[in-house]
């Protein structure tokens, strides 16, 4: 796991549940060093939980694979993007609230941008205005 | 990470939820509760002292629902004041999937209820 300090946030690690306390704690880090908000700071670290868990859940087989954040400064916001190298498999988590991770992250962010899955993976880039 | 405290009243097993509770967490959540609804007891589910919940715990709590639905019960869910968890499920609009108590009490009397016309009592 690697991560870059203030301005930008970089890391790569096991697309594994695990992990997602340690993805979580380093949003929560990167947005209230930026000045986001309590309240704000809590969104990003739903929206990018949930964008992560996708991953874990639906980006690889048996033999898993990595999945990398990355967070910025742009303009008047903060961006992050979540990507994995996967294969296009996009199997919705059955029951009621399967299917609610992305539209969550719609209601939380100002603006998502999916690409994928495809022959390069998936990556969603949100959004949050400060 | 997350853990669970675990209080038995009468035929109610009431489950606080604290620390954070994610994906990673929520099988195992999911697993106990619904042996609990087997068993033949009520759950409470207290959310009210969790610093963190995820969809995924909403799903474990969902399906632990339906499992109680069949015994002829509903899951309660106790939330605190000013609780993370019950705005997650404002945003998903699924708060109404739950019998949402006010206080510990109300939970327990939800959670103890059972349907008559479906109770093998």
């Amino acid at each position: 796991m690697s991560e870059s300090g203030y301005s930008e946030l970089n890391v790569t690690v096991p697309a594994q549940g695990p992990y997602l306390h340690r993805l979580r704690q380093l949003v929560r880090t990167f947005g209230l060093d930026c000045g986001a908000s309590d309240s704000r700071v809590t969104d990003m670290v739903l929206a990018v939980n949930e964008a992560c868990a996708n991953v874990v859940q639906h980006a690889y087989g048996e033999g898993g694979g990595p999945l990398h954040l990355r967070g910025w400064r742009q303009r008047d916001g903060l961006v992050f993007e979540v990507s994995d190298n996967g294969t296009p498999v996009a199997k919705p988590v059955p029951g009621r609230a399967g299917g609610l991770g992305i539209p969550l992250i719609r209601l939380l962010s100002e603006d998502v941008d999916v690409e994928g899955p495809g022959q390069y993976g998936t990556r969603l880039e949100m959004t949050f205005k400060l | 990470l997350g853990q669970l405290e675990l209080e038995q009243v009468d035929d109610v097993v009431l489950v606080r939820l604290h620390g954070e509770h994610d994906l990673s967490t929520a099988p195992s959540l999911s697993e106990r509760l619904r042996a609990f609804a087997s068993e033949g007891y009520g759950v409470a589910v207290d959310v009210g002292e969790a610093e963190f919940v995820d969809l995924a715990v909403v799903r474990a709590l969902i399906h632990a629902d339906e499992a109680l639905r069949a015994q002829g019960r509903r899951l309660a869910l106790l939330f605190g004041t000013s609780c993370p968890v019950k705005r997650l499920l404002q945003l998903t609009g699924t708060q109404e999937m739950f019998a949402c108590a006010e206080d510990r009490d109300e939970a327990i009397a939800l959670a103890g209820a059972t349907n008559p016309a479906r109770s093998a009592r």
